[in-house]
């Protein structure tokens, strides 16, 4: 799907070397981003299947085909956040579930949340999304999330130093800076949570 | 409502190391015992409950 995806739109992959690159094995190229996504799906899905009327929120979806991948029942609510263009996007590129809605919106904005239903227990996925946040960003985030929802599970990948120090300085990484600026990136957050 | 870990996940103990190149294969292996070393060098999923 996500082949089709990137044929479909034109998108130069050559933007990120590290993906094209001929140098790395193609398993290493990828491994990160695939492991890291099937233990989220796996999470989701588990959290679904306890929950049969649970709430999905997938924060920085993309173009990310998650909701096809998990397979959630009709009886659970499945929504992809990201900025209003690139949710304007995802209906050319992807199918729609009748149950999957996307929601265009700035996470960093406070008002977003106000206007979303509550009433079900959610599970939260942040899959790629901390380099674009900044500590303070994240964790009013969190703070409105869990004032928010009733009950449920949030679940994101964290950096190492090393990763944040490349999506910073390298070229091959300079189109992951986007939107949020070079400045946003300067502070990755904690990654020492369990000891 | 505070967030409470519940699982931390590294990808360096991961069963798809083992479809890994040989010499990844050996950094994950040897990193895998320790939670900090895998922090430090391969991707860490976190999911906290509220």
């Amino acid at each position: 799907m996500a082949d089709e995806i990137i044929t479909r739109i034109g998108y130069d992959l050559s933007k990120f070397p590290a993906l094209t690159s001929k140098i790395l094995d193609p398993r290493t190229r990828v491994f990160d981003i695939a492991v890291r996504a099937k233990r989220l799906d796996e999470l989701v899905r588990r959290f679904v299947i306890h929950h049969p009327n649970a709430s999905c929120w997938i924060w920085a979806a993309g173009l990310d085909g998650r909701v096809f991948r998990v397979g959630p029942p009709r009886t659970v609510g499945w929504y992809d956040v990201d900025f209003p263009e690139v949710v304007a996007l995802r209906p050319q590129v992807l199918p729609q579930p009748t149950n999957a809605h996307t929601i265009g919106a700035d996470l960093t904005d406070p008002q977003w949340l106000h206007y979303i239903p509550a009433d079900r227990p959610a599970v939260i996925v942040a899959d790629g999304l901390i380099p674009f946040l900044t500590q303070d960003d994240f964790v009013s985030l969190l703070n409105r999330l869990t004032s928010h929802f009733p009950s449920g599970e949030l679940a994101f990948n964290l950096y190492t130093t090393y990763a944040i120090w490349t999506l910073t300085h390298t070229r091959g990484m300079a189109a992951n800076r986007g939107r949020r600026g070079q400045s946003r990136f300067q502070r990755p957050p904690p990654t020492r949570t369990l000891e | 409502m505070a967030l409470k870990l519940v699982e931390e996940i590294s990808l360096t103990r991961a069963p798809e190391v083992a479809e890994l190149p040989p010499i990844w294969r050996l950094t994950s292996h040897l990193a895998a015992p320790s939670a900090t070393v895998s922090r430090m060098i391969g991707t860490v999923v976190l999911r906290y409950r509220f």
